[in-house]
């Protein structure tokens, strides 16, 4: 839904818990350049990308938000490393509702003389849901990607 | 990416505050008239279907004033330097109308609105104002409780008339609370709103 970048350095990274493949920040604080700060609450960080948002880490960090859901998609630092990762979870879970939803609804239409209200709802939120998470992995891959080979300043001396 | 354009939303923010009055003021009477003459006068009695269309007007008027000023300062946040809020501001009033959905996304919304006021570069650090969360819990009984009676009239059955006029009452009740907390809300935001050209750094 959307994208955008954040040029600077990881001043506090306030990790909530780490999963096998996911880690979920309480916060993480972002000083810029200019010597404003940026807070990314609530940030959901694939592992790859989670391990280099460490307190110091200066680079420019690609992030996503979606409905109430936000996180931290890629990073490049100023000493060339850089990771990707954006979780598939949510536009799996909206495919899945739509999918199983409709089936629902043509079951019942086709075997009961009624359809389920709930049902017939969740498959018309099901799809838009896919669609908008999928998008956003698109758009922060696209981002990600017309950076390629871009190399942050290192911090002054 | 969209560019948003600062407009000065006081004005649109008065009128809505007078239009919540308005229909403050028409639910207290409600409420009056329920406790006095019992819950059938407002379904069946000689004003119902005038007072029915007052209340429908006032309602309807102060909801969309409401939503227009959202609509505004959820732009104008955008104008203010905010990034990384949900879509855009137009599917943020959209959220108060899509089934399941309207049940949270209104709350984070506003939410994300007031922070953005607050500190329009680094929102998402700002603390959540209490106030947001008693509106959003005033406005969701309200509505709750108007949507539950609604459908047990529908039913047409005599013996519901009294669940209704009570959950009409409650209706009645919270709405006047979800105006006064969504006035609040809203001065509150306005004042918190400044236009970019006024904007210091520190602020930033």
């Amino acid at each position: 839904m959307a994208t955008s970048t954040i040029d600077g350095t990881v001043e506090e990274a306030v990790l909530r818990r780490r999963r096998p493949k996911m880690s979920v920040y309480d916060r993480i604080l972002f000083r810029l350049d200019d010597g404003s700060t940026r807070t990314w609450a609530k940030a959901v960080v694939m592992n790859d990308v989670a391990d280099l948002l460490t307190p110091g880490t200066r680079g420019r960090f690609y992030t996503f938000s979606a409905i109430d859901h936000r996180g931290i998609s890629g990073v490049r630092t100023d000493d060339g490393r850089e990771a990707f990762g954006f979780g598939r979870v949510n536009e799996y879970a909206g495919l899945g509702v739509f999918i199983s939803m409709t089936l629902l609804v043509i079951l019942q239409m086709s075997l009961l003389d009624g359809v389920s209200v709930w049902a017939l709802v969740l498959a018309v939120l099901g799809l838009p849901l896919f669609l908008l998470y999928r998008q956003t992995r698109l758009d922060a891959e696209k981002a990600f990607k017309a950076d390629a080979g871009f190399r942050p300043a290192a911090r002054a001396a | 990416m969209t560019t948003y354009v600062y407009r000065d939303a006081a004005g649109l923010a008065e009128t809505a505050r007078w239009a919540l009055y308005a229909d403050s003021l028409v639910c207290a009477a409600a409420v009056a008239i329920a406790l006095v003459q019992g819950p059938w006068a407002l379904l069946y009695g000689d004003l119902a279907a005038a007072f029915g269309i007052v209340q429908l007007v006032t309602a309807v008027g102060s909801l969309i004033l409401f939503l227009l000023w959202f609509y505004r300062a959820n732009a104008n946040v955008r104008a203010m330097g905010a990034d990384g809020l949900t879509g855009s501001p137009g599917l943020s009033v959209a959220w108060f109308f899509i089934p399941i959905v309207f049940l949270f996304m209104p709350f984070v919304v506003m939410r994300d609105t007031w922070k953005a006021s607050a500190s329009p570069r680094d929102w998402q650090g700002q603390p959540t104002a209490p106030l947001i969360g008693f509106w959003w819990a005033a406005m969701l009984a309200t509505h709750l409780a108007a949507s539950f009676s609604f459908r047990l009239w529908l039913s047409g059955d005599y013996d519901v008339v009294e669940a209704v006029g009570v959950l009409d009452l409650i209706s009645h009740s919270a709405g006047i609370l979800a105006n006064l907390l969504s006035v609040a809300l809203m001065m509150r935001i306005q004042r918190l709103q400044v236009s970019p050209a006024h904007l210091s750094e520190t602020f930033r």
